[in-house]
């Protein structure tokens, strides 16, 4: 075996721990660049296949169209499918009780259609011919006859009319309808049917009818439900008549579903097809009658234009650019870590004869080896993670949200994480390749590398050796003279903290901008009133005894305002003069909205708040942020007035004076308020405290329950004063991102912070490794154990307070830099990242203090004399 | 036969005040075969000179020829495989490779110039050297004598033109010490080895055929 390779193993053998810490920064940067690229093309499978099942798989649909047309699309190259679905009219069913679904709606598909559409059976099997046909389900809940598989069935296929309009295809059974007088100006609805657009006589109809065009004898086959997929998309909701289907009707003018062989080719083949050119803004290109399926063809070709796929591509590109930046820096560092362990050896070869050229050879070799094993590890950890993440996401999202979530790989993440592997550690073991090529046989032979001192006469400061002994004294003076020896440890550690700042941030305004959104609710059914009063939300709590709710108070509807008016001048903001359209100089004075809670809800929302309720029970909580949103799409956050916390807000209300004191000013709501924004003011305050002053009444409940659905219908039937909302879906969904979102984030900064970690250790491991011989001289002069551990803890101190200011104010610049990227789109002012500067502190600060910890402790416990003899193995 | 010219060599290091002159213009020349001493005191400069000799270091003036071959006339390249062939050099304190045995470290030099070495020749020189029966150990498993022997089998495998020995008895103990002057001497009188050796030792310095004092970067003639 060629020599160099002997000495590169050999040294991986002897020195596992810098070689295991090397492979490890490989693996976890190779897995996450894979794991990166391995959820971005899951999330495009599973958003495809979520729209497929919702919309089933075509790209381009066009309405009545003939039958050569639909043959010439068939026979496209560039078509994979056609799926072809004819309207054939309406019937009557015998028996069928619905009122507001009469009649049976039949479609015609054709054979191949059945299986391409995903038509799910309930039961029987799909009709072969047009005297076969699938029966909708739903039709047997309203049937008085029974209907099975094999009866037979006549329909009297035709249009609906009303009178003499012919009525639409799939409007409702004497729909709604808006009368228009002959100037084109709308009168109100009615419940009776009219019809027609700028008719001089509104009409006024109250029967539809069926204009039979032929009849038909049917034998059933089969039945669907009428919430199958395809069922849904190919009719109405509100139809007036339930979709059934049969084979072979198909002549005449008819809907094509289109699905195209290469999504990516749509424009061309759009344009080749039906004549559309797709940007060109020109909709009547064309006198097909046409929709496309743009959800679908956005995330199969992952085109940029859908803005949810731009954001996505844009952060999946920082996350990688950030992995790389942390990778290179780390494993850039375990290569030079390495090789300096190794320069006595690399001079020694040197002076035997080893050219420049074969020692740089051999320096990238050792790389390209770590990397043979690092990287395929890697991959496989990362397709494990996103496997695993993919089963997780499945878990949280079910019953929640009806998406699909698949795990997909293809060999592209693959290939660009093992480039990108190979390509850091590649750059990483150039730069020590250039070092090593440097090293002279002289350095090797006096050793002379290591004591690259400056000559400088370096005084330490009395107070040094007053406070800390002669090992400060020491340590002191090691830190002036050997600056560079620690420069890459304040480096990697200075370059940790910021990337752990700088994501932070990033996460933080990630869910700031999500936040308008996705707040956190702590109920699920919200009930409104709506009768002057409001007594019937009380008789509800009483009745029903809900334990876990919150009651909102406004002022009462029997009053003459609900707005108090404020009476302090000069009140109003520049913010808001300038942004919300207030008038300095209106003669009307600024009102504010009034929300009432009782004892037990303020003293919750106070509590939210961190305030004591007992200080604040007589005063206000003042809420008067809105979101602007501005004319050039950003939205900036405001205030509307300029009270200040422990001001006096003078007021007016229904002729009562009140001089409130506000006790806190802030941008929440209580609970059942959420998310709302009040632009001319809120203010909160304590029903039972002012009852005798104010006249509320309840206006809101918000109630948190375990059977939502139940609860809803309990009380839609029960109570008629008052509007149900339960809002537990959206509520679980919100809950759902926000998981899902956190363990993103979250699990990046940690994987990011491992590689840190990993690079940290490393550094320090190594640094101690090298100078034991210089411990093992210091203790054997006479140093005692303790002052040794005071100068190591005092080195450790200078150096890592100078890595973390370095870290922070990095920190600190590239946060503002992501505030001004946000504030782009969303302006709410910079956040200092006062939890992320702290986090990073407090754990460089423990991760080093153990490390070293750990290390002094191994070499407290080695003899001196052997130390000094042995070689660097 | 000449096989080594020193011309006027010259090294200084840093300038100015603190410039320091550690060669001074010294020429001689050595046959082939000859065993020579260079002695002196601490600081007189005998590693300096050495180094310059083997190419270690380069002069800041003046010509070093061996075998003919101007050496400061090469590139780095061309200097280290020039070295790796036609000089042996063995140090003070051994400066083997700690994680290739004995056997490895002697064959160093040819397995960087990707040659095979012929076994019955690594035998014979373990063989006289010693080292039979540790040939697979790693250095820190030997004695300092041992050590030294590996690094003299490292400078002779290759038969190069020139040995060149900073003060290789410097670290050992008597006894150890005899062994390797016997094995340099052998090496020279038996295979008819070139050495340069440089000592502090005036008794070691008696087994060479000449003696080279330097004093201060000069000559002393």
């Amino acid at each position: 075996m060629n020599i160099f390779k002997k000495l590169t193993v050999r040294s991986f053998k002897l020195n596992k721990k810098r070689t295991i810490g090397t492979i490890i920064g490989i693996v976890l940067s190779t897995a996450l660049i894979c794991a990166v690229a391995g959820m971005a093309t899951s999330l495009q499978r599973s958003m495809v296949e979520t729209i497929v099942k919702d919309t089933g798989y075509y790209h381009l649909k066009l309405s009545n169209v003939t039958n050569e047309d639909a043959e010439k699309f068939r026979n496209n190259r560039d078509v994979k499918d056609v799926n072809v679905v004819k309207d054939v009219g309406y019937s009557n069913l015998e028996g069928n009780t619905n009122s507001d679904r009469p009649y049976i709606h039949l479609y015609s598909m054709d054979m191949n259609s059945f299986d391409n559409m995903h038509l799910e059976l309930i039961d029987g099997r799909y009709p072969e011919n047009s005297n076969e046909i699938l029966i909708n389900e739903d039709i047997l809940k309203y049937s008085t006859k029974e209907y099975k598989i094999g009866d037979k069935v006549t329909l009297n296929l035709g249009d609906r009319y009303a009178g003499e309009e012919y009525i639409n295809s799939g409007w409702d059974y004497l729909p709604y309808e808006y009368a228009y007088k002959p100037d084109g100006s709308q009168k109100t609805t009615s419940n009776e049917l009219v019809i027609g657009e700028n008719i001089s006589e509104p009409q006024r109809i109250t029967e539809e009818n069926l204009k039979v065009n032929f009849s038909r004898e049917f034998t059933i086959v089969g039945f669907v439900s009428n919430n199958d997929m395809p069922i849904r998309r190919i009719s109405f909701i509100q139809d007036a008549g339930f979709a059934c289907i049969t084979n072979g009707l198909e002549e005449g003018k008819k809907d094509i579903y289109i699905a195209l062989s290469n999504p990516r080719n749509c424009e061309e083949d759009f344009k080749e097809m039906i004549g559309l050119e797709l940007n060109s803004g020109n909709f009547a290109d064309t006198d097909y009658v046409y929709s496309i399926n743009y959800d679908l063809l956005n995330w199969e070709a992952l085109s940029a234009s859908d803005s949810t796929i731009a954001m996505i591509f844009a952060v999946a590109i920082v996350a990688i650019v950030i992995i790389m930046i942390t990778s290179v820096y780390c494993i850039k560092n375990a290569f030079s870590i390495s090789l300096t362990e190794k320069i006595k050896m690399y001079g020694m070869l040197s002076s035997v004869g080893a050219t420049k050229k074969q020692i740089k050879k051999s320096v990238i070799e050792e790389g390209m080896l770590l990397s043979l094993i690092g990287i395929p590890v890697g991959i496989l950890a990362g397709i494990l993670a996103v496997y695993i993440l993919v089963i997780i996401v499945r878990k949280i999202l079910n019953g929640v949200v009806d998406v699909e979530v698949v795990f997909s790989i293809s060999i592209l993440p693959i290939i660009i994480a093992a480039m990108l592997g190979i390509v850091t550690v590649y750059l990483s073991c150039l730069s020590a390749a250039r070092k090593a090529r440097k090293v002279t046989p002289l350095e090797a032979i006096r050793s002379t590398k290591e004591i690259k001192v400056n000559s400088k006469k370096v005084k330490s400061p009395k107070i040094i050796k007053k406070i800390f002994g002669i090992g400060g004294v020491i340590a002191y003076k090691n830190l002036k003279r050997s600056k560079k020896k620690y420069r890459t440890t304040v480096v990697s550690i200075a370059i940790s903290v910021f990337i752990f700042i700088a994501t932070s941030t990033l996460i933080t305004y990630a869910f700031e901008a999500m936040g308008g959104y996705y707040e956190d609710y702590d109920y699920n059914i919200k009930v409104i009133s709506t009768k002057t009063g409001g007594e019937e939300l009380l008789d509800i709590l009483h009745n029903e005894k809900f334990e876990d709710y919150t009651l909102i108070y406004g002022v009462s509807h029997r009053e003459e305002s609900a707005f108090m008016t404020l009476q302090d001048e000069n009140i109003v903001s520049d913010f808001a003069i300038e942004k919300m359209g207030y008038n300095e100089t209106d003669e009307y004075a600024p009102q504010a909205t009034v929300i009432g809670l009782d004892n037990k809800d303020f003293k919750k929302f106070a509590k939210e708040l961190n305030l004591n309720y007992n200080t604040v029970k007589d005063k206000i909580i003042f809420n008067d942020y809105s979101n602007i949103y501005q004319e050039d799409g950003t939205t900036i956050r405001g205030r509307t007035y300029n009270y200040k916390k422990g001001d006096t807000l003078k007021g007016e209300l229904n002729g009562e004076k009140f001089d409130l004191e506000i006790a806190e000013i802030t941008d929440k709501m209580p609970s059942g308020l959420e998310g709302a924004t009040y632009g001319n003011g809120a203010i909160i305050i304590n029903v039972d405290g002012y009852k005798d002053r104010i006249d509320f009444e309840p206006t809101d409940i918000a109630i948190n329950v375990e059977n939502p659905t139940e609860v809803e219908r309990n009380l839609s039937e029960t109570y008629h004063d008052c509007t149900v909302q339960n809002i537990d879906k959206q509520v679980k969904f919100y809950q759902a991102v926000r998981l899902l979102t956190s363990i993103f984030a979250y699990g990046f900064i940690v994987v990011i912070t491992l590689i840190g970690v990993t690079n940290i250790f490393n550094t320090l491991t190594s640094n101690i490794e090298l100078r034991q011989k210089e411990f093992a001289m210091l203790k054997s002069i006479g140093m005692t154990r303790k002052e040794f551990n005071k100068m190591i803890n005092l080195e450790t101190v200078f150096y890592s307070f100078k890595a973390l200011l370095y870290g922070i104010v990095l920190g600190l610049i590239a946060s503002f830099a992501i505030y001004k990227a946000f504030a782009k789109s969303l302006d709410f002012g910079f956040i200092w990242p006062i939890g992320a500067i702290i986090a990073a502190s407090v754990f460089v600060l423990a991760i080093i203090f153990i490390i070293m910890k750990f290390a002094i402790s191994k070499i407290n416990k080695q003899n001196i004399i052997e130390t000094i003899r042995k070689e660097n193995i | 036969m000449e096989i080594l010219r020193v011309e006027n060599l010259t090294k200084v290091y840093g300038k100015d005040e603190s410039k320091v002159v550690a060669i001074d213009n010294i020429s001689f020349t050595v046959d082939k075969g000859e065993f020579v001493a260079i002695v002196g005191a601490s600081g007189s400069g005998k590693s300096t000179l050495l180094h310059l000799i083997g190419g270690v270091d380069r002069p800041t003036s003046g010509k070093v020829f061996i075998d003919g071959k101007d050496i400061y006339k090469m590139n780095d390249d061309n200097l280290a495989i020039f070295r790796r062939r036609q000089v042996g050099l063995i140090y003070q304190f051994y400066n083997l490779i700690p994680i290739l045995n004995v056997e490895e470290n002697i064959t160093l030099p040819c397995d960087l110039d990707n040659r095979k070495v012929d076994k019955q020749e690594l035998n014979n020189l373990l063989k006289t050297l010693g080292l039979e029966t540790r040939r697979k150990h790693l250095p820190n498993e030997l004695s300092g004598g041992q050590q030294q022997r590996t690094s003299i089998g490292r400078a002779i495998i290759t038969n190069p033109s020139i040995i060149l020995a900073d003060e290789p008895t410097g670290n050992l103990d008597s006894k150890s010490s005899d062994e390797i002057i016997n094995l340099l001497k052998k090496s020279n009188k038996e295979y008819k080895q070139t050495i340069i050796m440089i000592t502090h030792n005036i008794e070691i310095a008696k087994i060479a055929d000449r003696v080279i004092e330097i004093e201060d970067g000069k000559m002393r003639k």
